[in-house]
């Protein structure tokens, strides 16, 4: 195996030193937890949260007409297969990623010149990145076998599995197709990177490591793959649309990368923490999958018999419940919210070095979305 | 063997002009041929072993319960192999099985372009054409087709092939072994199944990118790259063609898990091989991915992911199309028909065609006329291999698509009502149909003698546009294909 996840070890917030216990000595309280570990439900928002301006506005006018553009982009004559590739684009999902891609958008080109609208080649990478995600969403409820997202039935429910994979290979060849139209060879090939981290991330869940601190290693660089490559290289396409200095293309990158596994972290917490009605999918899935996250790894450091399951992914009649107990008795959810609001605290380190605009202060205000969210 | 020698001397001349030119890219390809001239010998040994377990089938085995069959060559090995299949369970002996099903997955993969064909054309046999005396012919033009492009292609499949991500599938795959799962069918196909296991794709775009040449506008300095007349582009371009083709064969095997009977066998044996499934066909659309990004020219992007698109459509509609769907009623029309299979068969390879014009920087004048190529060769090609069962002894009695050319012709001539009384004539107790009795309906009618004028037709068009090439030894390639597409006697 290529031991990519070396450049973790570069990052001060590296696996090895998050896993030292010393740091839930001090975790800022400051910070709301999502959750103390108990197995309760529905947890509702506090009102601490109503000062904060919801970022999401900012870039509400830029996407008033995303899904109905996404629609454009999947045409096809054949009925069942554009209901099947507009089935997700309902217009219901969060749009977190064009969200966060038009806000960089403007951050960028008014850190560049000043100018704070979109460009429409940048406005097409948010459409994109709907659409990458939306493709391997429909191939990952195929290979998990899901029966539910966001509420509704997934894809492979209603119309089997080989439809499915199909829909999802369509709204992949025309994402590939917006990107070719805005004729960027730089952009063309950061987006198709995604594709292959978004293939190569699958590939790393399959198998899990014996030792401890690779298995962290290995964690934190399948959340990379699977879920902020896509958000870093949609981040850093749109900067480079903005503008030529490869300094804010880095800062962007930077910025996606961090918020993005701090996003997944956050994910797999909520796989304990939320409910099922809350989270549109069935709880404790990962578990169900075989997957280890985040709370689990750390769980592991008070009860060493999760290393057991967790090699066997949790295949054992029982191995799943108990795992949740252990996980519910440990401090493993808070350490991954911790993890994650590290995550996050670089993320708004690099944004910050871009020049004041509101937007800038969106992407700022973003994370503590990221860090409080409950679906 | 003499695929590693042949890359090895065309890495020599290749690195002996890079030098001469002192261009950093030519010496990167360079770099690229001297190590997969390496990685080829070894991958040559290993297949040449698989193939030696997974030769020619034997009539015996063929009709074991386990859906494997095995080579009648060594005694020891298939003895062993056989002992195997009898214990598919047994994990350690499973391996053997499944790394030889994997070995042939790669040898499908592999530049067997004027490569593998020395090792293995004396056992491949060419089924779309055997049983005439047009089989050694098709082998021929193939085999002077592949002289002609030079070394070997697929160069970044290799690349793909050799990956963590792939030795992850073999290793997973051997548990698919025993199972109906149809992944390990198409992976047995890239040995035994002609018709999917050669690369035509590939080879139809090295040969109109040589027969056309380098375009008049482009400077000197672009056509340094060029090896036997074929830019490097361009040979990653065919490449790409046939990973694409690769991954779509691989997902259309995707089982609907809730379709399943009884007799599929355990439900969790065939979602493990949809999930391998969909992981290797992703895993080679998104190698397909970063090589077409890799070409640095968004137009051939565009074309070729819009043909990934087409791919789709036209696999969409020949699903509605699956015989346990009963859709024999369905009254579609020749031209639609043209249409729909244009999409599952021929968008990819013209789409690629005229890519590899625009990679040679040819005018839209000369991108059209390869299209156009692509378009009629392949329909061309569909329409004989829809006509194999109707014309050719051999096929007899087997099963025919009720959604090839030949019944959907059949259908437009004696009329809607006239045909529905056929099938109605020929249908068994519950939803069976008798086959054979439809085969006479058909080849006592139009259909057949039809199919076979627009065989003729589109090869024409094919040919015609050839016209617009210099004469060249490519060109006579891409002509002997469709002459070979179109003899149907």
């Amino acid at each position: 195996m290529v031991k990519r996840w070396l450049i973790w070890c570069n990052n001060p917030h590296s696996a090895v030193r998050v896993m030292r216990p010393f740091f839930s000595a001090f975790i800022s309280s400051s910070y709301r937890f999502l959750h103390t570990g108990t197995r309760a439900c529905c947890y509702s928002k506090t009102h601490s949260e109503a000062k904060y301006k919801d970022p999401f506005k900012l870039g509400s006018s830029d996407l008033k007409t995303l899904y109905d553009d996404i629609k454009k982009e999947l045409f096809n004559t054949t009925k069942e297969l554009k209901d099947m590739c507009e089935y997700y684009f309902d217009g219901k999902g969060k749009a977190f990623r064009p969200m966060l891609v038009v806000l960089m958008a403007r951050a960028c080109n008014t850190h560049y010149n000043n100018f704070r609208e979109v460009h429409p080649a940048q406005r097409s990478i948010a459409l994109v990145a709907e659409m990458i995600h939306t493709a391997s969403l429909v191939h990952d409820d195929v290979i998990d076998g899901a029966n539910a997202r966001r509420g509704k039935q997934t894809v492979n429910q209603i119309w089997g599995e080989r439809k499915a994979v199909l829909a999802g290979d369509f709204i992949l060849s025309a994402a590939s197709v917006a990107v070719a139209r805005i004729g960027n060879a730089a952009v063309i090939s950061i987006l198709s990177q995604v594709i292959e981290d978004l293939v190569r991330g699958e590939f790393l869940q399959l198998g899990s490591k014996e030792n401890e601190n690779e298995r962290f290693a290995h964690y934190l660089e399948k959340t990379f793959k699977k879920t902020a490559s896509l958000i870093a290289n949609s981040c850093k396409a749109v900067s480079i649309l903005a503008c030529p200095d490869p300094k804010v293309h880095e800062i962007a990158y930077q910025y996606g990368k961090n918020i993005g596994i701090a996003f997944q972290l956050i994910d797999d917490v909520l796989d304990f923490t939320s409910c099922a009605d809350q989270l549109g999918k069935p709880t404790a899935a990962d578990l169900r999958l075989g997957l280890a996250t985040g709370p689990v790894l750390f769980a592991c450091q008070k009860f060493p018999e999760l290393n057991a399951m967790i090699l066997r992914r949790f295949s054992l009649p029982g191995d799943v419940e108990q795992a949740w107990q252990y996980v519910s008795e440990s401090d493993g959810v808070r350490q991954t919210t911790f993890l994650a609001q590290r995550y996050c605290s670089e993320a708004i380190k690099e944004i910050s070095k871009l020049q004041p605009s509101p937007e800038r202060d969106a992407l700022i205000q973003l994370t503590e979305t990221v860090l409080t969210r409950d679906k | 063997m003499g695929l590693s020698s042949s890359s090895h001397s065309c890495a020599k001349q290749a690195s002996r002009a890079a030098n001469a030119a002192s261009m950093p890219l030519l010496g990167g390809i360079c770099s690229r041929l001297h190590h997969s001239a390496r990685s080829l010998n070894l991958i040559s040994r290993g297949t040449a072993a698989a193939a030696r377990r997974w030769g020619p089938p034997s009539p015996q085995s063929a009709a074991t319960k386990h859906p494997v069959r095995l080579s009648s060559g060594e005694a020891n090995g298939a003895k062993r192999v056989r002992r195997q299949m009898n214990r598919p369970q047994d994990g350690r002996q499973a391996t053997d099985m499944a790394l030889a099903s994997i070995m042939s997955v790669i040898q499908r993969t592999l530049p067997r372009l004027g490569v593998l064909s020395s090792s293995f054309s004396a056992n491949r046999k060419f089924s779309l054409f055997s049983g005439s005396g047009s089989a050694t012919q098709w082998s021929k033009v193939v085999s002077d087709a592949e002289k002609i492009v030079g070394y070997p292609t697929s160069f970044m499949s290799l690349r793909c092939l050799l990956s963590d991500e792939l030795s992850n599938i073999a290793m997973q795959v051997r548990k698919l072994v025993g199972t109906k799962h149809p992944l390990l069918n198409t992976a047995r196909a890239f040995v035994y199944d002609s018709r999917n296991n050669l690369q035509m794709r590939g080879l139809v775009v090295l040969l109109i990118s040589k027969a056309a040449g380098p375009s008049k506008s482009s400077d000197d300095m672009f056509q340094h790259d060029m090896v036997s007349g074929i830019h490097a582009s361009q040979r990653n371009l065919a490449e790409i063609t046939e990973l694409i083709h690769t991954a779509f064969l691989v997902h259309r095997g995707i089982v609907n898990i809730g379709e399943l009977k009884t007799c599929d066998g355990p439900v969790k044996d065939m979602q493990f091989g949809n999930k391998m499934a969909i992981l290797s066909g992703d895993f080679l659309l998104a190698n397909a991915c970063t090589g077409l990004a890799d070409l640095k020219n968004s137009k051939v992007v565009e074309l070729v992911s819009s043909s990934i698109g087409d791919l789709v459509q036209g696999i969409y509609y020949e699903n509605s199309f699956l015989p346990e769907k009963n859709t024999f009623t369905d009254d579609i029309g020749i031209a639609n028909w043209m249409e729909h299979i244009f999409l599952s068969h021929g968008s990819l390879l013209a789409k690629s065609c005229q890519a590899a014009m625009e990679l040679a920087k040819h005018d839209s004048e000369v991108q059209s006329m390869a299209f156009q190529y692509g378009k009629h060769m392949s329909l061309s090609y569909k329409l004989n291999a829809d006509l194999q069962p109707f014309i050719n002894g051999k096929y007899k009695g087997s099963s025919f698509s009720l959604n090839s050319a030949p019944v959907v012709l059949h259908q437009d001539s004696v009329g809607r009502e006239a045909w529905m009384q056929q099938i109605k004539e020929a249908q068994l107790k519950g939803n069976l149909i008798d086959l054979a009795k439809i085969e006479e309906a058909i080849k006592a009618g139009k259909g057949v003698a039809s199919a076979i004028d627009l065989c003729r037709y589109h090869g024409d068009r094919a040919l015609s546009t050839l016209q617009c090439f210099p004469p060249s030894e490519a060109r006579t390639a891409l002509e002997n294909i469709v002459y070979a597409v179109t003899r149907l006697s």
